[in-house]
C-alpha cells in the first residue's frame, strides 16, 4: 500500500496533532467541574455547536468508511449521507429544544440524566446507561480502527503499531480535556474539512476524467453500481435512510450538543447549517469511493487490499501534497474529536448514570474516575472492534444503530408525547439493545441474517418504537413533574 | 410550540409506530413502493409530532404535508427510472437518470423542513413571551438573574 513519503504530508499530520494537543491542554485548565468535562459548563455558541455536530457526526466514519463503502457497494451508502439534511430537522424539531429547555431547569449533563428527569424512577435511567455504554463500544470501535487505517497509509506502520498509537494520542487527548477539547478541536478541523472536501470533490472528478466519464466506466462494470441503490440493493438503501434519517436524533454525541447551547434561540437556523454544512463534507464520501474504483478499472490505479483504503490512498496518489497534508490532519482531528464525545458519554454512564440507577448516586471523585474509565473503554472499544473484522461504515452503523433504536422513542418521541411512560421506556431500550445484538451476532456467525439486506438497526429501531408505542398506551398515564411537562409544552 | 391535544398525539404516535412497522414489512418482501411511501411518511409524521399545536396551522400541515408528496414522489420515480439493463445510460448532469434524482433532488430538497422550523421559529417554535414565562418559573439560574437560554 502506498505510504507518504512527503514532508509536506508528514508535516501538516504532525503540526495538526501538535495543535490538538495543545488544546487538549487549554481545555484541561478549563475543566474544574463535572459539568465542565461533559457539558462544557454550556457555554457555547450556535455556531460552535452547529460544526462541532457536524464533525463529530462525520469522524472515521464519514471520512474513511464512507469512502470504504461507496467503493465496495457504489451508491447504496449515499442513503446514510444524503439524508443528513432530513435528519438534523428531525435532531433539532425533536430533540433540540426540549432537551435545552430541561438542562435550563435541571442539571442534564447525559442522556440518562434526562430520561430519569422525563419518567422518574431508576429502571429508565440504569437501561439508558448501558445502552449508551454499549452503543459507544461500537462507535468507538469505529473510530479506532480508522485512526489505525490514517496512521498505517501515513506512517507505514504495522496494524497493532498502529492501533497502540492511536489509542495513546486518544487516551491522552480525551482524558486530559473532557468535552471542552473535542469541542474546540471539532470548531477548528471542522472548517478546513468543508473547505477541503471541495477541494477533494474536484480532484476526484477530474482524476476520474469527470462525472459522466466515471458514470459511464462504473456502469460498464455494473449498471447497478452506479443506480440509485446501489450493488446492496434498494431495501438496503431505504432502510439506511430511515435509519440514518429518523435515527439521527437518537445520536447522543450530536444532540447532548445541543444541551451545550449558551442561548437556545440559537436553535432557529441550526439545523439548516448542519444539513448544509454536512452535505458539503458529503462530497467527499460520495466521490472518493467512485472516483477510486472509476481508477482502478481504468488502469490507472491498482487494486486495494481493503476498500477503507479508498480515501487514504486516493489522498496520497492524486491529489496535492498540500491539500493531502490538509485531510489526513483534518481526518485525524476528526477521528479524535469525535472519540472524545464518545469516551466521556460512555465514561458518564459508568461512573455517573449506572451508579446513580443503582445505588442513587455517582461514583465517588466523579471528575477523577471519569477520567480513569475514559481509558478502560478506549481498550475495550478496539478489542470489540479487532472482534467485529468489519468495514470501518459496517461498525460504525452497527454503534448508530445501537443508539438510535434505543434513545430515539424514549428521548425524541418521549419528550414530545405525553403518555409516553417509564415501562415502556425500560422496555423499549431492553428490546433495542437484545434485537441490535441478537440479529447482529446471528448473521455474523451465520445463524439468521434478514432478507434483502434490510439493516439490523432499521428493524430495531421500528420494533423498538412499536414497543414504546403500545407499552405506553397500555400502561396507566405517567405524572410528569411540573417543570419537564412545561419544557414539552413551551 | 404547545402541544398537540392528548388524543391526537396518541393517535399520531400510534400511526407513527404502525408506519414504522409497515416500512420494515415491506423490506421483508421486497415491496419498494410500499418501502419508499412508508418511510418518507415515518420520517414526516415524527416531524409533525415534533411540530406539536402548530400543525394545526394551514401553512405548516400544507408544508410538510407537501414535503411528504414530494419526496415519496421522488423516491417512487427512482424505482420507475431505475433500469440496469440498459446498455448505455441516459445520463443527467453526469449521472444515470434516477441516480439524478438522488443527488439533485432528495439530497438538496431534504433541507426543506429545517427551512421551515427557521423561517417559523419565532413565530410558532419559540416565541419570545412563552421562553421568557418558562425561564421565570422554571430557570435553575434566576437568582443571579441570568436566563441565558
Amino acid at each position: 500500500m502506498p505510504v507518504a513519503d512527503s514532508p509536506i504530508i508528514l508535516a501538516s499530520v504532525i503540526f495538526y496533532l501538535a495543535v490538538c494537543a495543545a488544546i487538549g491542554v487549554w481545555a484541561m485548565r478549563r475543566t474544574h467541574t463535572i459539568s465542565d468535562f461533559l457539558m462544557a459548563g454550556q457555554s457555547l455558541s450556535g455556531y460552535v455547536v452547529v460544526i462541532a455536530a457536524m464533525s463529530s457526526t462525520m469522524s472515521g466514519f464519514g471520512f474513511v468508511g464512507g469512502p470504504g463503502l461507496v467503493f465496495e457497494s457504489g451508491a447504496s451508502s449515499w442513503w446514510m449521507v444524503f439524508v443528513v439534511t432530513i435528519g438534523a430537522a428531525q435532531s433539532w424539531t425533536l430533540a433540540g429544544k426540549r432537551l435545552r429547555l430541561v438542562s435550563e431547569s435541571r442539571e442534564i449533563l447525559t442522556l440518562p440524566d434526562a430520561v430519569a428527569a422525563r419518567y422518574g424512577g431508576r429502571m429508565p435511567r440504569l437501561m439508558m446507561g448501558l445502552a449508551v455504554l454499549l452503543g459507544v463500544l461500537g462507535y468507538l470501535g469505529t473510530q479506532v480502527v480508522a485512526v489505525a487505517w490514517v496512521l498505517i497509509a501515513v506512517f507505514g506502520v504495522s496494524q497493532p503499531v498502529a492501533m497502540a498509537i492511536g489509542l495513546a494520542v486518544l487516551a491522552f487527548y480525551s482524558i486530559a480535556g473532557g468535552i471542552l477539547a473535542g469541542v474546540y478541536t471539532d470548531l477548528f478541523q471542522g472548517v478546513l474539512m468543508v473547505i477541503a472536501a471541495v477541494a477533494v470533490f474536484y480532484y476526484a472528478l477530474e482524476s476520474g476524467g469527470g462525472m459522466a466519464e466515471i458514470s459511464r466506466t462504473l456502469w460498464k462494470m455494473d449498471p447497478e453500481f452506479i443506480g440509485p441503490w446501489g450493488t446492496r440493493g434498494a431495501v438496503t438503501a431505504m432502510g439506511w435512510y430511515l435509519l440514518f434519517g429518523l435515527g439521527a436524533v437518537g445520536q447522543p454525541h450530536t444532540i447532548t450538543k445541543l444541551m451545550m447551547l449558551r442561548d437556545i434561540r440559537d436553535l432557529r437556523w441550526g439545523a439548516f447549517q448542519m444539513g448544509a454544512a454536512y452535505s458539503v463534507l458529503a462530497l467527499l464520501w460520495m466521490s472518493i469511493g467512485l472516483a477510486m474504483r472509476a481508477l482502478v478499472l481504468q488502469g490507472k490505479q491498482a487494486p486495494l487490499e481493503n476498500p477503507d483504503l479508498a480515501a487514504p490512498t486516493f489522498l496520497l496518489g492524486h491529489t496535492p501534497e498540500l491539500l493531502a497534508g490538509i485531510v489526513f490532519a483534518g481526518l485525524l482531528a476528526a477521528i479524535m474529536s469525535t472519540a472524545d464525545s464518545f469516551l466521556n458519554i460512555g465514561a458518564a454512564a459508568i461512573v455517573r448514570d449506572i451508579p446513580t440507577a443503582l445505588w442513587g448516586a455517582p461514583l465517588p471523585r466523579e471528575l477523577f474516575w471519569t477520567r480513569v474509565v475514559t481509558g478502560v473503554i478506549l481498550v475495550a472499544s478496539a478489542l470489540f472492534a479487532l472482534y467485529m473484522e468489519s468495514l470501518v461504515a459496517l461498525l460504525g452503523t452497527f454503534g448508530w444503530g445501537t443508539f438510535a433504536a434505543a434513545i430515539v422513542p424514549s428521548i425524541a418521541i418521549g419528550l414530545n408525547w405525553k403518555r409516553a411512560t417509564a415501562a415502556a421506556c425500560t422496555s423499549s431500550i431492553a428490546v433495542s439493545i437484545f434485537l441490535n445484538f441478537a440479529l447482529e451476532l446471528s448473521a455474523r456467525h451465520g445463524l439468521y441474517s434478514l432478507p434483502n439486506g434490510l439493516p439490523v438497526g432499521a428493524v430495531a429501531l421500528t420494533v423498538s418504537l412499536a414497543i414504546f408505542v403500545g407499552v405506553s398506551l397500555m400502561t396507566p398515564e405517567p405524572e410528569i413533574p411540573e417543570d419537564v411537562l412545561a419544557a414539552m409544552e413551551v | 410550540m404547545p402541544s398537540l391535544p392528548n388524543r391526537l398525539e396518541n393517535r399520531l404516535a400510534a400511526v407513527l409506530a404502525a408506519l414504522g412497522l409497515l416500512t420494515v414489512g415491506a423490506g421483508f418482501v421486497n415491496a419498494l413502493p410500499t418501502m419508499a411511501v412508508g418511510l418518507i411518511s415515518v420520517l414526516i409524521l415524527s416531524l409533525a409530532l415534533g411540530w406539536g399545536a402548530a400543525l394545526g396551522l394551514r401553512p405548516v400541515a400544507i408544508y410538510l404535508g407537501g414535503c411528504l408528496l414530494l419526496y415519496a414522489g421522488l423516491i417512487l420515480a427512482m424505482i420507475a427510472l431505475d433500469d440496469p439493463t440498459t446498455a448505455e445510460p441516459v445520463l443527467w448532469g453526469g449521472f444515470p437518470r434516477a441516480t439524478a434524482l438522488l443527488v439533485f433532488g432528495l439530497w438538496p430538497l431534504g433541507t426543506l423542513p429545517t427551512i421551515l422550523y427557521g423561517l417559523r421559529f419565532k413565530r410558532d417554535i419559540l416565541p419570545e413571551e412563552r421562553l421568557q414565562s418558562f425561564l421565570r418559573r422554571y430557570s435553575r439560574h434566576r437568582p443571579q438573574g441570568r436566563s441565558s437560554a
